[in-house]
């Protein structure tokens, strides 16, 4: 069980949030001419990294808010939370 | 309102204490409830209308007995009064926040109100709520939002030991049923 800190409630426990997939990717800028490839990219393609990890979650029973949260995916370590429109944190070494 | 819809007419049933009775668990019919949303100089405004300052510190609230705000996230709170206070209430914040882009609704129908007192009341929703319930981190002047056994709900705690627990009213039969087995080994008494 991971000990998230939602960046507006404080330490909650994980059940309480609902995860939401790597954070950061964007849409095809100039949608009608964006390529296959550039949607297969976009819909499908995720960086899936063994290490660390810029993702989504969102406290689904407290404040209800999407955050962003740099968590190690081998040992679950949290490294930092941050707002949407926050400065990206810089990942650990 | 009408008592006929009541969320817990179908599960509510007087009993006497099955043991030492260290739990009572009772339903706070008709709380009424306005959800508030705003930011900036908009919750200035409230804290003029309301006569005391929206709690912006996370997992608070401010006011006394029935009437208070509790904060619910960094631009939302939930105002409760008396049932009968709520319209005079909504048209307070109306008219305070003309001008401001926010939204007051009144979602008094949209959950029900389950109070838990006692001297056991801790242990039994500690059972089902992953918070800290430890007084000095969890009591009177703090409100969170978490869950109860499955079911997302807004923890109140109340003066004399207990907790107000606010549940959509569709989970309000669940969250009775599931207190009332979890008070079980401590004697539950049911109030009406």
């Amino acid at each position: 069980m991971l000990l998230i800190p939602c960046p507006y409630c404080g330490e909650r426990t994980e059940s309480e949030f609902r995860y939401g997939g790597e954070a950061h990717f964007r849409r095809p800028e100039n949608h009608l001419e964006a390529t296959d490839e550039a949607w297969a990219d976009y819909l499908f393609m995720r960086k899936n990294p063994k290490g660390w990890h810029r993702e989504r979650w969102m406290h689904i029973a407290g404040c209800k808010r999407w955050f962003y949260v740099v968590r190690h995916t081998v040992t679950h370590r949290i490294s930092s939370v941050y707002k949407v429109g926050d400065p990206l944190p810089d990942l650990p070494s | 309102m009408t008592d006929e819809c009541a969320p817990l007419d179908n599960v509510l049933r007087p009993g006497a204490p099955s043991g030492p009775s260290g739990v009572a668990l009772s339903d706070r019919r008709f709380v009424g409830q306005i959800n508030l949303r705003g930011r900036g100089e908009a919750v200035t405004a409230v804290g003029a209308a309301l006569g005391y300052a929206l709690p912006v510190e996370a997992n608070t609230t401010v006011g006394s007995g029935v009437s208070r705000a509790c904060w619910l996230g960094p631009d939302e709170w939930l105002l409760i009064c008396e049932d009968d206070q709520r319209a005079e209430l909504k048209k307070r914040l109306d008219d305070a926040l003309a001008g401001h882009a926010y939204a007051a609704t009144d979602v008094t129908d949209s959950r029900a109100v389950l109070r838990i007192a006692g001297a056991c009341a801790r242990p039994v929703l500690a059972k089902g709520c992953p918070l800290d319930l430890s007084a000095r981190s969890f009591g009177v002047g703090h409100v969170a939002q978490s869950l109860v056994g499955r079911a997302q709900a807004m923890i109140l705690p109340i003066e004399g030991g207990g907790y107000d627990l606010f549940v959509a009213r569709s989970f309000a039969g669940y969250l009775w049923t599931w207190l009332l087995d979890a008070g079980a080994e401590y004697g539950i008494r049911v109030q009406t």
